[in-house]
């Protein structure tokens, strides 16, 4: 008997004596088969976002940057703080018109993955002055769907205080060749993107500019179809 | 009046199509079953093997060349090397069958053998597993069957553990179907010449494969639980399932005492050699390892050697192809299952009988049991598993949960398979167009399940070369043949050292100059019954002597002497850099080892090839035995013996200031010098010689002697249970019947 509210606890009942009779097959199909349901929904989900995935984080400097003299240096700091991007962490890096380029000053292999709480630099010798200066620089997040970029993008704030891009991590005899410009990006450990930046520094030491200007493109691996333009001019 | 057999043909012919299943209307399903099966079965023919090949896993066993069948039947014919009881359980019935085949002399080809044997084991598995099913659920129709036999053919875990690998438990994984269905009958109706006859059949069917001893246990629990679901289906009575349960397990228990009691006499060693050969990994650790996650066991996959690399290069070669959509799409037959379990659990759908829902009940319950157990270490109740492995001192037997558990797991998902597919072919609905749509969306679904999930299958592409590994194709380079001939002409109990040598009896070979290879165990131990020095585990006495005294060179005869060896077999052909990537090899430095072979003044090539130099030791003297003065040592003399059988030795009396046997072997408690056990040794075994005994020395392992008397007891047993317990008189008349 249906009533307004939906069946009647007559009906109910009368539903439930499906079950009379019920053996421990029927109990265990009922486990079996609830299993089966999430595994497929995670098994779904997980498909879905895969597919999403791909997803590229591209830094992109607007200030023209040239190297002074010819024995000049650009480093690129990365510092993966999350736990949730995992290795799935990697970067590339390009200047200007040069070819793209993944450097390090370790000799890691050309793509670095970078694990959590590790950081990694990239060393761009010989950077001229005649230089084409504009920073390109690729995260790639591996697997990160699009909705949880564009959830995590809006938590990014722009200013930063050096202590943030790791400076100290290149702070050493190996870099004598000043000024150095860096860009420096960092994860957060709850995995979003807490911040990034350039600066340009005379110095290893104190840096004048702690403001940044960076764009941020979010778009598909092929780094071709950008979704959505971050500016923080 | 003439409208009442009318309608009775009406009824007939509704009800025949009714019970038909929508496979179908062709006209004889038992033949399209048949066929199906064959196909299953003669497709290896094709496309696992290449020319004169055979197919050689990691725990490959074959015997390639029947010389060596003996030796299993003398445990302490090992050479330096203990004695390794494990084994014996192949003896009934392939031992037995082998060593006749080869005193009668027929030709034997290890390559038609293996083939053949595939073959029949396929044929068996999917035939015996859609009878099974039958006669546990009367009313499943002819497509549900054929689909639990098509699946139990062929499946990811047969292609990831039974047929790759090689090993025994082909015979068991293929033959399990037709052990239940052999229970089924025998506690269904029990009487002591039906029970017998079971136990017989277990014994002939299932003996090899108890080279791996848990597997024991399991079947037995599984045989247990079909006589409760017998009881509970109300189709026996308690009395009588224990009665026949007593009497099956108890013929059984018999007639396998030819090998348990022997491997009793060395089953603490058993075990520990085990663990020792996973590189010192706690059993726990393996444990952990082997456990599968829980949506892994649905699956049947999930196995960690899946996605083990040696150098870059996967050891399953095809685990490419189970990944994606291939992985979703194994969770089919599960799915499947659970409908079955559905229809038969709730009993509204379809009128199941009592004993049909108790079955699937059973069912369900091993489906639970054997999925819980194969997670292992994982969820669900990890820590209570490891916990109640462990008070039931079971974690070490059972380390290998997933090779253990998830065999009769397949059982399980295979006939409960069959069940949904019969659900699903909605036998009771009267639309035809309906019924057909089902049909073939249900032949498509199966072709996925049993094709294209398993593909590796079909394509033969679980033996490919995979980087830097071989291919599991083999062709034994004649070489060998010839090497083997040459060892076997060697003096009774002495040894054949093979080089490299590792710390395991698993080496890496390149044949045919590198275009094909070979890994697994030393080929040259399964072409010859002279005991193969093959392995040298790692701080034994035998690995630190051959180190330094291939460091030294010098010392090298002395330590062949040492031993026992009187051939040395080199394999130039030795994958020396995969055997590095492994580490634990010696002699892999192929320069260095030809310069301490060719220096040692002791050796004389008799035998030289690209492939395989075998060097005999021109210095050999019989060591098997010798006296000493004093039990630490002291003044040595080499005893004059003769030896009866491999077992069996008469050793010629020592001057009287000599109180000490020594047997060059290490430590074998089994073994008697005048029936007086061993006192004493380590590295080697010590007798002390009682004056009373001077006069006649008689050294016999004792292990071989019960061996080789159950065996000949269960021979005969086996001879009079066939002879007396098989109605051959009905079988014969039945034959004849059925050829008019």
């Amino acid at each position: 008997m249906r009533t307004k509210a939906g069946y009647s606890p007559l009906a109910l009942r009368s539903r439930l004596r499906v079950f009379k009779g019920t053996t421990s097959a029927g109990i265990i199909a009922i486990w079996l088969g609830i299993s089966l349901a999430v595994i497929g929904c995670q098994a779904a989900w997980s498909s879905l976002q895969s597919h999403l995935h791909p997803a590229t984080i591209k830094v992109i400097s607007d200030e023209v940057l040239r190297g002074q003299g010819t024995s000049s240096y650009l480093v690129v700091i990365i510092r993966n703080e999350s736990s949730n991007i995992a290795n799935d962490v990697r970067a590339s890096a390009q200047v200007g018109t040069h070819m793209r380029r993944e450097a390090s000053n370790k000799g890691t292999p050309s793509v670095l993955r970078i694990a959590p709480m590790q950081e990694s630099v990239f060393v761009f010798s010989r950077f001229e002055a005649v230089s084409p200066a504009k920073i390109h620089f690729e995260i790639h997040v591996g697997s990160w769907s699009i909705p949880q970029l564009w959830k995590a993008l809006p938590t990014v704030s722009w200013i930063y205080s050096r202590s943030q891009f790791h400076v100290a991590a290149i702070n050493s005899n190996l870099f004598k060749t000043q000024p150095v410009t860096l860009v420096g990006v960092v994860f957060g450990s709850s995995g979003q993107i807490e911040g990034f930046g350039s600066t340009k520094i005379d110095e290893l030491r104190a840096s004048s500019t702690d403001n940044v200007n960076v764009r941020v493109r979010i778009g598909r691996a092929s780094g071709e179809q950008t979704t959505s333009i971050f500016e923080d001019d | 009046m003439s409208s009442a057999p009318l309608n009775d043909s009406l009824h007939t012919r509704l009800q025949a199509r009714l019970v038909r299943p929508s496979l179908v209307t062709l006209r004889n399903p038992n033949c399209i079953s048949a066929l199906l099966f064959g196909i299953v079965a003669i497709t290896p023919l094709a496309t696992w093997w290449r020319g004169s090949s055979l197919i050689w896993g990691a725990d490959g066993s074959f015997p390639i060349n029947l010389n060596e069948v003996g030796r299993y039947f003398h445990l302490g014919s090992t050479g330096y090397l203990a004695a390794d009881a494990r084994k014996l359980s192949f003896l009934l019935p392939w031992g037995v069958f082998l060593q006749i085949w080869h005193l009668v002399e027929l030709p034997w080809s290890a390559g038609a053998a293996q083939r053949i044997i595939t073959v029949v084991l396929l044929l068996i598995s999917g035939f015996s597993m859609r009878a099974l099913v039958r006669c546990w659920f009367p009313s499943i129709g002819q497509f549900g069957s054929t689909a639990a036999g098509l699946f139990y053919q062929v499946n990811v875990f047969c292609i990831t553990t039974v047929w790759t690998s090689q090993s025994f438990l082909i015979f068991h994984y293929s033959l399990l179907p037709l052990l239940l269905l052999i229970a089924t009958r025998v506690l269904s109706k029990p009487s002591v010449r039906t029970c017998l006859l079971g136990s017989l059949a277990w014994t002939l069917m299932m003996s090899p494969a108890y080279i791996t001893t848990p597997l024991i246990l399991v079947d037995w629990v599984l045989i247990a639980l079909v006589g409760i679901a017998l009881v509970s289906g109300g189709q026996c009575s308690l009395r009588k399932v224990l009665k026949g349960f007593a009497i099956l397990g108890g013929g059984w228990l018999v007639l396998n005492l030819y090998w348990l009691i022997p491997e009793a006499m060395y089953y603490s060693n058993t075990f520990s050699a085990g663990v020792a050969s996973l590189g010192g990994a706690t059993s726990l650790e393996v444990f952990k390892l082997n456990s599968v996650t829980f949506g892994a066991a649905l699956r049947l996959g999930g196995y960690w050697g899946l996605d083990s690399t040696i150098n870059g290069s996967p050891s399953y070669p095809w685990i490419g192809w189970e990944t994606g959509w291939i992985d979703a799409l194994a969770y089919l037959p599960i799915c499947f299952g659970v409908v079955g379990m559905f229809s038969l659990g709730f009993g509204r759908t379809r009128k199941w009988s009592q004993s049909e829902k108790s079955m699937a009940s059973f069912l369900a319950i091993v489906l639970a049991l054997f999925l819980f157990a194969a997670t292992g270490s994982n969820a669900p109740l990890g820590s209570l598993k490891i916990a109640m492995f462990q008070s039931l001192h079971l974690l070490d037997p059972f380390r290998s949960v997933y090779q253990r558990f998830v065999e009769d797991l397949t059982l399980a998902v295979a006939v409960l398979m069959g069940l949904g597919v019969d659900r699903l072919t909605f036998r009771e609905a009267r639309n035809q167009w309906f019924q057909r749509f089902s049909a073939v969306a249900l032949t498509l679904l199966i072709a996925v399940t049993v094709i294209i999930v398993p593909f590796p299958f079909w394509a033969g592409s679980m033996f490919n070369t995979s980087g830097v590994l071989p291919s599991s194709r083999i062709t034994v380079p004649k070489p060998y043949y010839t090497a083997a001939t040459i060892v076997s002409s060697g003096a009774d109990r002495s040894s054949v050292l093979t080089l490299p040598i590792g710390e395991s009896a698993f080496t890496y070979l390149n044949w045919a100059h590198g275009t094909e290879g070979y890994d697994g165990i030393q080929p040259l131990s399964f072409m010859t019954g002279t005991p193969t020095i093959d392995s040298a585990a790692p701080g034994s006495y035998l690995q630190e002597a051959l180190k330094e005294s291939m460091l030294s060179g010098s010392a090298f005869c002395n330590t062949l002497k040492q031993f026992n060896i009187q051939y040395v077999a080199w394999e130039r052909d030795a994958d020396s850099d995969l055997m590095n990537t492994v580490q634990g090899y010696l002699g892999t430095n192929r320069l260095g080892m030809g310069r301490l072979l060719s220096a040692s003044n002791c050796l004389i090539p008799v035998e030289t090839t690209a492939d395989i130099v075998v060097y005999k030791n021109l210095r050999w003297t019989p060591n098997l035995l010798y006296f000493e003065s004093d039990k630490s040592g002291g003044e040595l003399l080499g005893a004059d013996y003769t030896i009866n059988s491999s077992d069996h030795i008469r050793v010629k009396s020592p001057p009287a200031a000599f109180h000490y046997l020594v047997l060059n072997e290490p430590y074998d408690s089994n073994w008697r010098l005048n029936g007086a056990s061993p006192v004493g040794g380590t590295n080697v075994t010590i007798f002390r010689i009682r004056n009373a005994d001077r006069n006649t020395l008689e050294l016999g392992n004792v292990a071989t002697n019960y061996l080789q008397l159950f065996l000949a007891i269960t021979l005969i047993l086996m001879m009079l249970i066939g002879i007396a317990g098989v109605p051959w008189r009905r079988l014969l008349i039945r034959v004849r019947r059925r050829v008019e």
